[in-house]
Order: structure tokens, then sequence, then C-alpha cells
């Protein structure tokens, strides 16, 4: 072998033990949160260890409209306006999305943990693929992945773009309303549990 | 940073960067494992990421359907260079070079990332500024050309001969076209659908 391709062998081990390595440290770089795949009863057993003061919630303003919707599935609730009075977290996903499934648990804990004092999530399926789009699978797959919240249908997206600012919009997201309907926290992707429950804990603790 | 980076390879083995991927390998091969392509590639998919986490540029179907024939045409004219009389001035390799590094930029227009814990702190953030969000995103594009590094590395190690590398180039270049022609024809979502039930089951 010529010493050309012995550094090519070389490199390639190296890159397979990089790969290697990236899929060990998988998720243990942060003890806070679960790992992505975790079951919903993993999820109770992580203590929320930030803490977050509604003043630390900036007020990005009056949620936007539902726009073009499809209906409500799970739910007698027809408006996000019916909501106003409650913490809402309005969780844009889609049932085929891996990292919204990811998600999925987390929302369930949150639902189970706080839909007592005032708590709601308003769950946006907006379909990616055909096959997300209609209705049998998204209520067979909320029954297979414990959505037990209200479902909003956002078949044609219009929704789904237009309450993200940019061209792009993005699977899964996350917005918190205060009582008042305003947008007080956001995220995008997986991950911030802990945070995105801290936040959770701060609007309900605030007078409405 | 390396935990954007890590994510990234982690990502590369999820259906949703078959489409940032495909090209990019294609080239790789295309261009029998030279370094030059492939850092072009990774340049191009970096600038491509940073776009991306600006979230300034709609990609709608128009602009796709017109990548799909640039693209085709790139892998074309990678594989053609050498043989064609009126580009026999050019230096081939250049052209190869340009081509891998557009190809790796117009590459992540096609790409629908996965939104790990990484890339969503990175867009997050982003919203409120996205110059902090450069090395972030920088890492991670270079994350996901990882694969594109081992097929370089590959194709060094086996160092195949003249007749074998040139039926490689067709072969790999054959599907890097049909990828783009299906984007040059609308096909973008049936495709991403096709290859998410492909790489799922």
């Amino acid at each position: 072998m010529g010493r050309s391709r012995a550094f090519a062998a070389a490199g390639l081990v190296a890159v397979i033990a990089v790969a290697g390595a990236a899929f060990v440290l998988d998720g243990s770089d942060d003890p806070v949160e679960p790992a992505a795949e975790a079951e919903p009863a993993s999820a109770s057993s992580v203590p929320v260890t930030t803490t977050v003061s509604a003043s630390e919630l900036p007020d990005r303003g009056l949620h936007p409209e539902l726009i073009d919707i499809d209906g409500w599935l799970q739910s007698d609730v027809t408006s996000l306006e019916e909501l106003e009075g409650k913490v809402v977290a309005v969780q844009f996903w889609t049932f085929g999305c891996r990292n919204c499934k990811a998600t999925l648990p987390h929302m369930a804990e949150l639902y189970e943990t706080y839909r007592d004092q005032g708590f709601e999530i308003v769950g946006i399926h907006a379909p990616e693929f055909g096959f997300e789009a209609e209705v049998a699978n998204i209520t067979e797959a909320a029954a297979e992945l414990g959505v037990t919240w209200p479902i909003v249908l956002d078949t044609n997206k219009r929704t789904f773009h237009s309450w993200q600012e940019g061209p792009t919009a993005h699977w899964p997201r996350i917005y918190l309303l205060d009582r008042n309907g305003h947008i007080r926290y956001d995220h995008i992707g997986e991950g911030r549990y802990a945070e995105t429950e801290a936040a959770v804990q701060a609007l309900i603790a605030e007078p409405g | 940073m390396l935990a954007a980076f890590a994510e990234a390879i982690r990502a590369t083995t999820q259906p949703c960067t078959l489409l940032l991927l495909l090209p990019a390998l294609v080239m790789a091969v295309v261009t029998r494992g030279r370094w030059a392509p492939f850092v072009a590639i990774c340049i191009g998919a970096v600038l491509g990421g940073w776009l991306f986490v600006a979230n300034v540029v709609a990609v709608s179907d128009g602009p796709l359907q017109i990548s799909g024939v640039l693209v085709g045409a790139l892998i074309i004219l990678a594989i053609t260079s050498p043989s064609v009389p009126w580009l026999r001035w050019a230096d081939h390799r250049s052209i190869e070079t340009a081509t891998a590094g557009v190809v790796g930029f117009v590459a992540t227009l096609w790409w629908r990332p996965c939104i790990g814990t990484e890339l969503g702190s990175i867009l997050t953030s982003a919203r409120d500024g996205v110059a902090g969000q450069l090395p972030g995103i920088s890492a991670y594009m270079l994350g996901t050309t990882m694969p594109v590094l081992a097929a370089v590395l590959v194709v060094r190690v086996i160092d195949p001969a003249p007749e074998t590398a040139r039926r490689v180039t067709w072969v790999a270049g054959g599907i890097g076209v049909v990828v783009a022609g299906a984007l040059a024809v609308g096909r973008h979502d049936e495709l991403v659908t096709t290859l998410t039930r492909w790489a799922t089951t």
C-alpha cells in the first residue's frame, strides 16, 4: 500500500472513530435533559433545575391568528381566544417528524403536571408529507404517541408559516402564551425541557 | 460547537439529511476523492448553512426546479469536462472544484434538517442575532460533511484503476442527475417522501 493510501486508510479509521464517539456521547453533555427516545415515564424523574421569573420572559406581543385551519381534534375548544386566562403551550408538530416525536413525552409530562393549574397545550399539526395530512392517520398517531391534548389541523400550513417569522418555518417549535395570550417563550427543536418547564411554572405563577 | 458537530454526525444517519448528502457524495465520487472539491463542498455547505440560519431566503418551487437543472448540469459538466472540446482550454480540475462548491451550496437549499437540541438552540438564538450563531452552524455543517469525507477517503484507499474509476464516476453521476432531475421537474416533495420511506423501511 502506498503512503497516500495508508494516510487515507488512517484518516478513514479516524472519521469512523469520530462518528462512533458522536453516537456514544449522544445526550451525555446535557444531564438535565433525558435522551431523545426516552419513555414518558422517565421524563417525570427529571427535576427542574432551572428557575425563571416571569419578568425574564420578554413579551413578544399577542399571538397571531390561526389561519385557514381545518378544525380541532380532541377538544371542544374552537379558538385560542377561548383559552385566554390559561397559560398555553402552542406546539407546531407533525407525527412523522422524528424530532417532534422526541418532544412528546416531555409535553405529556407538562400536561399531566400542570393542566390542573391553568395550563393547556395546543398541538398545531402541520403535515410535511401527504400521508401526514390524513385525519385518520393523525388520530391513530396521536393515540400511539400519547398526545391527549387538543390538536389543530393546519393541513395547508398557513398557520405554521404565519406564526413563524422569516421564509423558513420549523418543526418542532413551541410557543408559550401567558394568560393574556401574549407570546412569552419560544423554542425551536428538541431539548431545553427544564427551561421550558421553568417558563411554564413562571407564567402560571404570574398574576393574570 | 462540539455538541453541534456531534449532533450533525448523528443526523447524517437520518432521512432528513439525505437530500443534502446525496449530491455532495456524488460530487466526492465524481471528482475521484480529490481534496480540493471536498473542501469546496464544505465551504458551499457552510455558506448554505449560514443562509439557512439567517432565514432570509425563501426557497419556493420555482427556484428549487432551477436548482435541480443547475445541479444536474454541473454534475454532467464535472464528468465530461476533460472530453468536451470547447472546455479543453480550461483546467478541468478547477471546473470540478468549482462545480463541487456550487453543488455543496445548492444542496443546502434541498435540505430539510432534523432539528435536534443543538440545531434547535442555534435557530432559536439566531432570532435575536445571527452573527453569534455562525460558529455553531459552521460546526454543524462540517459535521454533516463527515460522510462525504469518509467517501473521499474510501475512494483514495481503493484507488481504482482508470477504467473502473470511469464507470464508478458515471454511475454516481447518473444517480446525481436522476435526483437533480426529480427536483427539476418539481418532484421535490415526492423525492423527500420516497427517500424518507426508503431510509426508514
